[in-house]
């Protein structure tokens, strides 16, 4: 039976542009990484860290904690917890720790519970530092995070350093899927980054030039994915985004489907919406690299995802459908198939146009794997060939389920739930 | 090439090389892989066109069994002549499905593959009419059933009809020949021909013992007919006469 052309277009159309895309970004890889041109820290900035918080009780001590090991002068560091209306002990928690640690200068700010990016924004109102670091409540900083991002605000042009982002010792399947998935993200960024095309500043220990910060107006407060508008107004603006490899900062990542279904639902919507939001800068030359390549891929990569799912259930699924509706025509009589089953095989009957693009997909992931691991230091085995096989061909069905959420919540307007 | 320095002010730089260099790596794949499959394409074709030389040969030769037998009343042999003759149209059937699958994946050449394909309509006739002849000849208790076919578009209900098909031929093996016709093929002049003989205007139909059925018919009614028409009513038909 034919599958019908326009099927045929858009599988194209989504193999062909995934492959523009790989090869594109390999060939910003080869292009000689431009030399580490570091400043030395001659002074010591003030830096303040700001914990947006909302019912962390479990979360804000080690967090806090992570921060007073910070290899940074106590003095020249100001911690702000932001209690955005708790319903736990959130507070008493933070109030203690704050009790416990006298030497260091952390403030507690409580609020009405109003979001988030109003919580940074409150913190951005007390901060006294020249610099201003977002760090989520579930996200732990390594010891020498800031000594090693501070260095990076080599021009004033540069608005946010961002760190290494791993998920924090994942302990089940949905982590360990997070987990290669986060370090090929973070090698893809340091790609986008060669570009100026960062389009995120993700929660954990992102560090801002609070200057630029104020300037631009602080944090979108009626926002689903604050960090990513924040990163799309800095680059409508012109400024710089930049991602390392070497300051590590671990996050929890969800463990249920669920939780990660939620996640992944408010985040991709969000950068949907703020797509459309910031639409001038799609296609637009004027925004570089960004607008011609970045902008565009926010929302094609959805598509692709889709189109990817799609096919593969149709392809998939269909054959065993078919089967199992004919088989009701003759009494579920597989013997007689079976018994008279006769093995007719030429080389010639194999489907060559879905093994070629398979095994270029396939062989693409495994140079982006490879590459990606050792870009983040890490071992590609470290959490089993069974999660490597399972991300390589389960995991996209996932995101591509949750993109068909997102498409079915567009069109049936639902309201977004935190 | 550039240092984290060196941008500074609202100056944005366009990687205009790579996505020049981009585009034109990913059109090469894709016209590699263009290339790959003409060439397997061709393969395909030549392929099918050795293993019908060497089918028509077979046709050549089973017709001159029936001849000799026939000018010879050498009646006791026409068992192994039949078997020759299963195996030959059961040879047929695999290659014409092949070539089914061959032609719907083609690009550039389907015209080959219609040739081919007008072949295989032609052999189904000539099959099928050797059939009705030696028949008569050997006596042998064997019933027909042609089958007119469409696309889907046409005729939604054929994949059932050809599943249910090829079952039943699976349970009578030698004992039911089925004989099937792709009506999109208008342009050997056969096709219209038997069309009117048989007055098929709706997809699927069955012409079972020259008994016409329209529409999708379910294993039991084609069994019912079959046996109707079988001298020897064991096996599957037992069933069906003791049911009656």
């Amino acid at each position: 039976m034919p599958i019908p052309i326009y099927v045929r277009v858009a599988l194209w159309t989504a193999y062909l542009m995934s492959l523009f895309f790989a090869v594109f970004w390999f060939l910003v890889l080869l292009d000689k990484e431009p030399g580490a041109s570091k400043k030395k820290l001659k002074k010591y900035p003030l830096v303040s860290i700001v914990i947006p918080a909302y019912n962390e009780e479990n979360n804000i001590i080690p967090t806090l904690k992570s921060l007073t090991q910070l290899e940074y002068p106590k003095n020249r560091l100001e911690i702000i917890v932001v209690n955005d209306g708790s319903k736990d002990n959130t507070k008493s928690a933070a109030e203690k720790f704050i009790i416990q640690n006298r030497e260091f200068d952390i403030k507690l700010i409580s609020k009405k519970n109003s979001g988030k990016g109003a919580s940074l924004n409150k913190g951005l109102e007390a901060a006294k530092g020249e610099f201003f670091v977002v760090l989520d409540a579930d996200s732990i900083a390594t010891k020498d995070a800031l000594m090693k991002i501070l260095p990076h605000f080599t021009d004033d042009n540069i608005a946010v350093v961002l760190p290494l982002l791993k998920v924090d010792r994942p302990k089940n399947f949905w982590q360990r899927m997070q987990w290669l998935e986060y370090i090929v993200n973070m090698f893809y960024k340091k790609l986008m980054s060669r570009l100026n095309c960062v389009h995120v500043s993700p929660g954990p220990f992102s560090v801002y030039r609070k200057s630029i910060l104020k300037k631009i107006g602080g944090f979108d407060e009626d926002n689903l994915t604050e960090d990513l508008e924040i990163s799309l107004r800095l680059q409508s603006k012109h400024y710089r985004i930049i991602q390392l490899m070497d300051a590590e900062v671990f996050t929890i990542a969800p463990k249920t489907f669920r939780e990660l279904y939620k996640q992944r639902n408010r985040w991709y919507k969000g950068s949907v919406i703020n797509a459309f939001k910031y639409n001038h800068m799609m296609f637009n030359k004027n925004y570089g690299d960004f607008g011609i390549i970045q902008m565009p891929t926010i929302i094609i990569s959805g598509l692709i995802a889709v189109i990817l799912i799609l096919s593969s259930f149709y392809y998939g699924l269909k054959p065993y459908a078919k089967a199992a509706y004919n088989s009701v025509l003759i009494d579920f009589d597989f013997y007689t198939l079976i018994k008279t089953f006769k093995f007719d095989f030429s080389i010639l009957d194999l489907n060559y146009t879905a093994i070629f693009v398979s095994v270029l997909m396939l062989a693409i992931s495994i140079l982006i794997l490879r590459k990606s691991h050792k870009e983040t230091k890490e071992d590609v085995g470290r959490h089993g060939i069974l999660s490597l096989i399972s991300y390589l061909f389960f995991y996209f069905l996932v995101i591509g389920f949750i993109w068909i959420g997102i498409i079915f919540d567009f069109a049936f307007r639902r309201k977004q739930k935190w | 090439m550039r240092s984290e320095e060196s941008r500074s002010g609202s100056m944005r730089t366009l990687s205009k090389d790579k996505y020049i260099m981009a585009g034109a790596i990913t059109l090469g794949v894709f016209l590699l892989g263009l290339f790959l499959g003409l060439a397997i394409e061709g393969k395909r074709v030549n392929y099918i066109e050795s293993v019908s030389r060497k089918q028509n040969l077979d046709f050549s030769s089973l017709q001159l069994q029936y001849s000799f037998i026939d000018q010879m009343s050498q009646e006791k042999n026409c068992i192994a002549v039949e078997k020759t003759f299963e195996q030959n149209i059961n040879s047929l059937e695999s290659t014409r499905i092949r070539l089914e699958n061959f032609d719907r994946d083609a690009t550039l050449n389907k015209n080959e593959f219609d040739v081919l394909k007008n072949e295989y309509i032609l052999a189904q006739i000539r099959y099928w009419m050797l059939a009705e002849r030696t028949r008569k000849l050997c006596g042998s208790d064997v019933a027909t059933i042609l089958y007119f076919f469409s696309d889907e578009k046409e005729c939604p209900d054929c994949d059932k009809q050809a599943f249910v098909l090829t079952y039943l031929k699976e349970r009578f093996k030698d004992k039911l020949l089925i004989f099937s016709f792709d009506t999109k093929f208008i342009s050997e002049p056969m096709i219209p021909l038997l069309k009117t003989t048989y007055n098929v205007t709706k997809y699927p139909t069955l012409v079972i013992e020259g008994k016409q059925k329209e529409n999708f018919q379910g294993k039991e009614n084609i069994l019912r007919d079959i046996c109707g028409y079988y001298k020897d009513k064991t096996g599957d038909c037992a069933k069906i006469s003791q049911s009656k």
